[in-house]
């Protein structure tokens, strides 16, 4: 149910002969889903060989509209995954809107990079429970939101072109999943395997092309800025991206690549490929490739060379209740230890014992919806 | 009794009949959709192109600035933006999904009632754009011309 403010206008506008001025506006919208997992071995998404089940997430979007030039957007996300229960501002920002060619962006907001980064954990705009881990998984490389000011417009450029572009400065924090290179490196690691990074001083762009063919576009996405402590060691971390995508009332084709680069440290490159068909109305059918390389300099992964690595293909059944509420089923076939693992505190005795499995399959079930 | 025998001249004649006088197609799905606006809105004309822009949150201000207030009748909806925008109901709800939750400003077509509240809203929102079969509008909001024709004209492309 969407609540708004403009419902309740329209309820008085037998009463107005003459035109209105558009009242203030408030809506409330919100998305959320749940999955299980079950894999043959290694934990990886929503999967462990024992099955998780208690695995939801729930997210509430609201944006008020005080005036024609200014909107205030915000969105707070919950996850729960087992027994730990996440809460997060995925974005709140002022938005003054001079044009549709210029707006002003202010506060915490989406990091404007490749095709999901803005709908990051929203289910119903994509053919899989998850995103391309090889990009959007805790690989360091695209933050949630970014904090800091920006500018985003669109324009014609005629005969059926479009540009969208976004220009952004500001900082962003980072989720890595470290702890392969921690077993490399000989270092303990925690129980999450996770560390947090902060880019400041950052830069970025995207620019979106959309081609006269409809539901054609391409484009290119950049960012760089200084990692690591102000104080301390800091080093360049700069990322490059391209994107591809069709989408037709049947097939949707979407493809992207990236091309990572930590200044002394190393870098990775991820690709994916996606396409998802609809059979019918409900039933869509969908598959994907994506892999991820990582190079860390100082780091000898010959002990474990699959503990760089991501390799993976998925196949997936949806059924479309409605536009928005989906059930889903895939199955991934993974190669490499890059994400796909043991606990990550078990992590370096499976490795030293050379029981580290390198091959994982994982099955999924779930719900997504929106409103 | 004798049950009365129908050959097969005669089942023939029977379905023919019953082609005749079975209704047509209904006349909804021949009929124009017209594109209304307030009476003050400077648009005269718009293109596909443009509608395309602003039903589907890529352009969000009219040419006197107006912020663009969409609306839509969900008696015609499926076949509009089949005709309009080339894109099926569901693609164009998983589009708006996108929109909302990317924290664009645009806000989705609202869907209003049947044509009487439909032509009332419009006719006293300046920023407001409909469309509604066209039998259904009256003179209390402008039709906009698509593509330079009017609902009227034989090659009226929102048929």
């Amino acid at each position: 149910m969407k609540v708004s403010c403009l419902a309740i206008a329209m309820l008085g506008i037998a009463a107005s002969a003459r035109a209105q001025a558009p009242a203030p506006r408030l809506d409330l919208h919100g998305f959320g889903g749940w999955a299980y997992g079950r894999t043959n071995a290694n934990s990886y998404l929503a999967g462990d060989p024992q099955g998780k089940y208690r695995r939801g997430s729930f997210a509430l979007n609201l944006s008020a509209h005080p005036n024609r030039e200014l909107s205030i957007i915000a969105q707070t996300f919950w996850e729960q995954n087992d027994d730990a229960t996440a809460t997060e501002i995925d974005y709140a920002f002022a938005e003054w809107k001079f044009s549709d060619a210029l707006k002003v962006r202010a506060g915490k907001v989406k990091q404007p990079f490749g095709i999901y980064t803005e709908v990051f954990d929203v289910g119903t705009v994509r053919p899989f429970l998850s995103l391309p881990q090889s990009i959007y998984g805790p690989v360091g490389t695209i933050a949630v939101g970014y904090q800091g000011i920006g500018l985003r417009g669109t324009s014609p450029i005629g005969h059926g072109w479009n540009l969208v572009y976004d220009l952004y400065v500001g900082g962003i924090q980072l989720e890595e999943y470290v702890a392969p290179f921690l077993v490399l490196r000989g270092d303990s690691v925690d129980v999450s395997g996770l560390a947090h990074e902060s880019t400041r001083d950052l830069a970025g762009t995207r620019l979106v092309l959309a081609l006269p063919v409809q539901g054609l576009s391409v484009g290119g996405s950049a960012y760089t800025g200084n990692e690591g402590d102000p104080d301390a060691t800091k080093f360049r971390h700069s990322v490059l991206g391209a994107q591809a995508e069709y989408l037709s009332d049947h097939l949707w084709l979407r493809g992207e690549y990236t091309h990572e680069i930590k200044q002394r440290l190393g870098g990775s490159d991820a690709v994916y490929g996606e396409a998802a068909y609809f059979l019918t109305r409900q039933w869509q059918l969908a598959a994907r490739y994506e892999r991820l390389e990582t190079r860390r300099t100082g780091i000898d992964p010959s002990p474990a060379p699959s503990l760089l690595k991501h390799d993976e293909f998925a196949l997936g059944l949806n059924f479309w209740v409605a536009p928005e509420f989906v059930l889903k089923a895939s199955y991934h076939a993974v190669r490499g230890n890059r994400l796909a693992g043991p606990d990550p505190d078990e992590l370096a005795a499976t490795t030293a014992a050379g029981q580290l499995k390198d091959r994982t399959r994982l099955v999924q079930l779930g719900a997504q919806f929106s409103f | 009794m004798k049950t009365p025998f129908v050959g097969s001249g005669s089942l023939v004649t029977l379905i023919v009949l019953g082609l005749a006088l079975a209704p047509s197609r209904p006349a909804e799905a021949q009929e124009a959709i017209a594109v209304i606006v307030h009476p003050d809105n400077p648009l005269t004309t718009i293109s596909r192109d443009e509608l395309r822009r602003f039903y589907l949150g890529t352009s969000t201000t009219l040419p006197n600035r107006e912020s663009v207030l969409l609306l839509e009748s969900s008696t015609v909806r499926e076949r509009f933006y089949a005709t309009a925008l080339g894109m099926s109901l569901d693609r164009v709800k998983r589009h708006w999904i996108g929109v909302v939750f990317s924290g664009q400003s645009g806000t989705p077509p609202k869907e209003v009632g049947g044509p009487d509240e439909l032509r009332q809203f419009v006719a006293t929102h300046r920023g407001a754009i409909a469309f509604l079969a066209a039998r259904d509008v009256s003179g209390s909001v402008k039709i906009l011309a698509v593509d330079g024709l009017r609902p009227s004209d034989p090659r009226y492309p929102l048929k």
